[in-house]
């Protein structure tokens, strides 16, 4: 295999909510007042290859915006490191994030034209008076045409605004994408269009994307490779087809029990106890013991080491 | 089965600057005894409205212009705030999307769901707590008598929806809205939420109008689904028949728009355009600009809500292609 495109490697990231001057204040005479840390990322261990659709799934809290932050080059990592390696020479420009809420990333008070070309021609990519074909260019690929240029992010409605992002991010010619929940805001019918646009724009500009969601069925549609991510940690990662057809942790056959899907006559819900704990305070051992149907003492005590069952690597004592 | 609610010709318009928004326009729709109804639409579609205008949570500039609504055979169009009063949380009640809209951040929990047994049942102080406590044990909170006394913030977002559904169910209501309860949920609390309505309903033998954008969600739930699109129930019909034979084009292009029904990887089958504005005349069938079956007659006639073999449609073409299937 050829060098990955994103070598994530033992990468840990912690946020840390210093004291309130009166928490200082109280711990000189005596308090017992400590910093909250949130774990939000413990020893994740990925890569990313050319050409492929990494996604990463896992609930509230698991740290996968944090990571898609780390990975965009938007946020340092605490401990470990990553490594980026495009084929371009500007590094910066070649990994871009698209947002989950485009009428936020987007600038209120731009035109479109400026909002899609400003950075292009900034970076030296095109001459400002060849901007307007660039793009106009630009937006024909995300399904858009000229004529609204001069409007402003208001204007559009919701999926447009998320082609108008897209465009946004192709406008520096990045080699990673970054969609961190890119269609979790749209309507289902738009939302349809939105994916067949990327899975377009990776066949015809060969991108690899670092595609970010809850949604199972979204991710099992685009991507060739799936990381699970519970608590900070990758619990599991492998193939797609392996992962959707025979998952071997038991919280990613937990979180595909408990997917949602078109059935017909009634649906058992409720495959799984409790709820996902505070990162602030992560129980010890494997981080999902406290809900595992197959936790025992082991489980609450050790934190398992990663291995390999066929194309798939998993983090479990008991795979 | 008796009919419980009997929706009849519902409009529900808002007055706005730029004119007259149709939220809700000539919906029908009745809910058996017992019966889960799922009520499903893109944002826009006026089911969130529809919901509304059941619980008489209409406020201006909205008003109810045309229509019936009976529960039991009473008439609920028209109905006094005092009437209303004595209905909401009593007969009819209603769980919304963010717990943290309707639970009052200020006030313990126990204060908020004694306010709403006492509301409508005369009991002692002690009879309430006593009631608050195994409610929430109902809704599977842990160790309920301690969890009285605390405020909403320190409840997670599954366990706030879990005391919304506690206090909705509080006096077995005759008819539950539940508004899309789980969309802020993670799936893994998603499915406890549904699991646990499930159950309750039919102790209760509670009617549920479950609102949703989701159809997968309410695949596995309700008895019978209505699409909505553009303020009008376009396709209703009993759950495996609209799933497995779609009569609407509309049904047919959400259901191919979900990931999970097509193969991974291949390009999806996507309904081109997006949804209209709902201001002004309607002329022609709504969904015409999208629908890839459309004729000269959809963009001219608005389609009529025709009835056959159980099965309610909007569309001129819709029992030729069942015919046809």
């Amino acid at each position: 295999m050829s060098e990955p495109l994103v070598a994530v490697d033992h990468v840990s990231r912690q946020f840390v909510k210093p004291l309130g001057w009166a928490e200082s204040l109280a711990n000189r005479v005596g308090g017992d007042h400590r910093e909250v840390v949130v774990h939000a990322l413990d020893d994740v261990t990925l890569d990313i290859q050319r050409g492929e659709v990494l996604g990463i799934v896992g609930e509230s809290g698991c740290g996968k915006s944090t990571l898609g932050r780390i990975v965009a080059g938007l946020l340092p990592p605490s401990a470990g490191a990553v490594r980026f390696d495009p084929s371009g020479s500007n590094a910066k420009l070649a990994r871009q994030m698209i947002f989950q809420d485009p009428s936020a990333s987007l600038n209120p008070r731009l035109h479109v034209v400026d909002q899609i070309g400003e950075a292009a021609v900034a970076h030296g990519l095109v001459k400002p008076r060849e901007m307007r074909d660039y793009v106009v260019n630009l937006l024909a690929q995300v399904g858009l045409d000229a004529s609204v240029l001069s409007r402003f992010p208001h204007q559009f409605s919701g999926g447009q605004r998320a082609r108008i992002g897209i465009a946004r991010a192709l406008a520096v010619k990045p080699e990673l994408l970054v969609c961190d929940e890119s269609v979790a805001a749209l309507d289902v019918s738009i939302q349809a269009q939105v994916l067949n646009l990327f899975a377009e724009l990776k066949r015809s500009l060969g991108l690899t994307y670092m595609f970010i969601s809850h949604d199972l069925g979204v991710v099992q549609h685009l991507s060739s490779r799936v990381a699970v991510m519970y608590l900070g940690r990758v619990v599991e990662i492998g193939s797609t087809a392996s992962i959707f057809s025979g998952p071997k942790h038991p919280y990613t056959q937990a979180l595909l029990e408990a997917m949602p899907r078109i059935r017909t006559g009634h649906q058992r819900f409720a495959v799984i106890k409790g709820e996902v704990a505070s990162p602030v305070n992560p129980p010890s051992g494997c981080h999902f013991h406290p809900r595992c149907p197959r936790a025992d003492a082991k489980c609450s005590a050790v934190a398992p080491v990663a291995v390999m069952r066929g194309d798939i690597r998993i983090a479990c004592h008991y795979a | 089965m008796t009919t419980l609610l009997d929706v009849k010709g519902l409009k529900t318009y808002f007055a706005t600057t730029l004119g007259e928004v149709r939220a809700v326009d000539d919906v029908s729709l009745a809910v058996a005894e017992g019966e889960v109804v799922g009520l499903v639409g893109e944002s826009g579609s006026g089911k969130s409205v529809t919901g509304y205008s059941l619980m008489g949570l209409v406020d201006a500039p909205g008003r109810i212009v045309a229509g019936s609504v009976k529960l039991q055979g009473r008439e609920l169009v028209g109905l006094g705030e005092r009437d209303w009063r004595a209905l909401r949380g009593h007969d009819i009640a209603m769980i919304f999307q963010d717990p943290m809209l309707t639970l009052n951040p200020v006030l313990r929990i126990d204060t908020q769901i004694i306010e709403a047994i006492r509301a409508h049942a005369d009991v002692s102080a002690a009879r309430a707590r006593e009631w608050a406590a195994e409610a929430l044990a109902g809704v599977g909170i842990p160790s309920p008598a301690d969890r009285l006394t605390a405020y909403p913030h320190q409840f997670s977002g599954g366990m706030r929806q879990r005391v919304a559904i506690a206090i909705a169910l509080l006096h077995k209501p005759k008819l539950l809205i539940a508004d899309e309860p789980t969309t802020a949920l993670d799936v893994t609390i998603q499915g406890q939420i549904l699991a646990q309505v499930q159950t309750l309903a039919t102790q209760m033998k509670t009617s549920v109008i479950w609102i949703t954008h989701d159809l997968s969600v309410v695949s596995g739930l309700a008895n019978r689904i209505a699409v909505m699109y553009a303020g009008r129930i376009v396709e209703e019909g009993a759950t495996t028949d609209v799933l497995t034979n779609p009569a609407h084009p509309y049904t047919r292009g959400l259901l191919r728009s979900l990931p999970s029904q097509n193969k991974p990887g291949e390009t999806l089958t996507q309904i081109p355009g997006a949804p209209p504005r709902l201001l002004g005349e309607r002329v022609g069938c709504s969904f015409a600009p999208r629908c890839d079956q459309a004729q000269v007659v959809c963009s001219e006639a608005d389609p009529d809500r025709t009835v056959a073999a159980n099965r309610a449609v909007r569309c001129h073409f819709a029992l030729r292609e069942e015919v046809a299937v």
